[in-house]
């Protein structure tokens, strides 16, 4: 598995500790932690969007020094914001994923990715929640970055497309890709990834399958839950 | 911009261009039988400047309007509504009748600081992603402070005439500029043009949010800035020879997007081009006037436009509403 995305010292003052960041292709690395715990600012600082990094690494190249054209190949970033500004087509947000003019095929690939193909004419603003994340996720996708970077996709999903969506970037990265994502389902995030970061206080406190031992007792700690026989508990 | 819609454009515009060159044109007919030198004066020295002072004047608030539009992620954001008009007209009344500084370099200089110095005042107010009310409440206290500030240093100024002066130019007029006055309009404004135009797939991407388009590449903080000083260097020149021409550049932007798909950032050369068109044919249509009277332009796109601003708000409202 190579490298696709290498980042030291990411760092955001008060919300993220020095922190380095390695994803590989193939990987779906799932980030969890509680509300405030630093993970959408480890995303934001991942995508360079904010804060300071010693050094990141897309392919090989230093991201500073990759223009537009080439970033949208390498890396993608979607918040978990599901507010749209312009009232454009749903097909249009999508294409403003690419840098070239409209790649029909990519377009409609991308849309259908999230069955979204349906929407495509309809006004993003005229969408239900969910629909509008679904197209939101197929902007992020359309240039078929090798990196990509979300801030919880499945907010707002009903529960297929909670799972659908998980196992549509699942899909995704199996072609040799990779992604990150933060999720607040732990369930969802136990069944699904391949690799489960868990945050607390501006840190990564494990990096580990989900499946290794200790994992469920650390997020338990973490969150301060418990699991029984009706799911998680507060403790 | 598809290619039928961007000769649709240039087309009417170079008729417009034409009308406003030859209209009326029984009068130039007749004195070129009798005095072509006369005639040709008239043409060259008065219609001329006239002419191309709508077309770049317009072109530029149409860009603007659209750029500063979209930068805001707000319809109804527009050089004049957000102010900057305003404190373009206030900072070459300062450089002209207080400072005493009244060359049409200084008062260039002087519209392009007003310019800068309201729209920094509405990015700290309002913030870059303004919510309608703040927008428009802050354009409102800019435009208020300008205006109010104009009114003082009008008052205080050496001149006795400064008012009546001032009255003819500040309410936005094209009539009796020189060839030189036109030149400061003419080329800040097509730079600007120029500029913002290519910008459009920057702001285009901003539509995504600031924080996708930074992942993107776009550097949206000094993005913004530039946009800003490329809006005061356009309008502020501008309105330093021509004073303050309202509406355009809030009607301009909004038809554009209808032309594109909605797209803030591809409305850019379409608005410039409509900012355009719509000032030649409000330049036009004030010829209809009595001819002892000269009715201001600002005057008329600012009558046409308020009710246009008004129904935008209602249609927002009725958007939003549940």
């Amino acid at each position: 598995m190579t490298v696709l995305y290498r980042a030291q010292g990411l760092l955001i003052a008060g919300r993220l500790e020095p922190t380095d960041l390695r994803l590989k292709s193939g990987e779906l690395a799932i980030l969890v932690g509680p509300n405030g715990a630093g993970k959408t600012s480890l995303l934001r600082a991942a995508a360079g969007i904010e804060g300071d990094a010693e050094d990141i690494v897309l392919a090989g190249t230093p991201l500073r020094k990759v223009s537009p054209a080439r970033r949208s190949r390498l890396l993608a970033f979607a918040g978990a914001s599901r507010d749209v500004r312009w009232p454009l087509r749903a097909r249009d947000y999508v294409a403003l994923g690419l840098t070239s003019r409209s790649d029909h095929d990519r377009i409609e690939r991308a849309l259908k990715r999230f069955s979204a193909e349906k929407f495509g004419s309809r006004r993003i603003d005229r969408l239900s929640t969910g629909e509008r994340s679904r197209v939101m996720l197929a902007r992020a996708i359309v240039a078929e970055p090798n990196v990509i970077l979300l801030d919880e996709p499945c907010s707002n999903l009903d529960p297929y497309w909670q799972v659908g969506v998980v196992e549509c970037l699942r899909d995704y990265v199996r072609s040799g890709k990779t992604a990150l994502i933060s999720v607040h389902d732990l369930d969802l995030a136990l069944a699904h990834a391949d690799r489960l970061i868990v945050m607390d206080r501006g840190r990564i406190v494990s990096d580990a399958p989900p499946a290794d031992a200790g994992t469920e007792a650390l997020i338990g700690d973490v969150f301060s839950v418990a699991r029984n026989a009706s799911g998680w508990n507060r403790i | 911009m598809t290619m039928r819609l961007a000769l649709a454009l240039i087309l009417l515009t170079a008729l417009l261009l034409a009308a406003s060159l030859a209209v009326p044109a029984q009068g130039l007919f007749d004195l070129w039988a009798d005095d072509p030198d006369v005639a040709r004066i008239i043409l060259v020295e008065l219609r001329l400047p006239r002419s191309l002072l709508a077309l770049f004047y317009g072109l530029v608030l149409g860009a603007s309007g659209a750029a500063i539009q979209a930068l805001f992620a707000n319809p109804l954001a527009s050089p004049d509504i957000t102010g900057a008009t305003g404190s373009a007209a206030l900072g070459a009344v300062l450089f002209a009748y207080i400072f005493g500084l009244a060359s049409p370099f200084w008062l260039a200089v002087g519209g392009i600081a007003g310019a800068s110095v309201g729209l920094a005042a509405l990015l700290l107010l309002a913030g870059p992603k303004a919510e309608t009310a703040t927008l428009l409440l802050a354009g409102i206290a800019i435009s208020t402070i300008a205006g109010a500030a104009t009114a003082l240093a009008l008052a205080l100024a050496p001149s006795p005439f400064a008012f009546y002066d001032a009255y003819e130019w500040l309410m936005g007029s094209l009539i009796d500029r020189s060839l030189p006055q036109l030149a400061f309009v003419a080329i800040p404004a097509a730079l600007v043009t120029i500029w913002l135009a290519l910008q459009g797939p920057a702001l285009d991407r901003l539509a995504l949010g600031e924080d996708a388009a930074e992942a993107m590449g776009y550097r949206i903080v000094r993005m913004r800035v530039m946009i800003i000083a490329a809006t005061a260097i356009g309008v502020g020149a501008a309105v330093s020879v021509c004073g303050a021409v309202g509406f355009i550049g809030l009607v301009g932007p909004v038809i554009a997007r209808r032309l594109v798909d909605g797209h803030p950032g591809r409305a850019i050369v379409p608005a410039a081009m409509i900012g355009a068109i719509l000032l030649l044919a409000a330049d036009l249509a004030i010829r209809a006037a009595p001819p002892d009277r000269t009715i201001p332009v600002g005057v008329l796109t600012a009558m046409i436009g308020t009710p246009f601003f008004l129904w935008l708000i209602a249609t927002m409202r009725w958007r939003a509403g549940p």
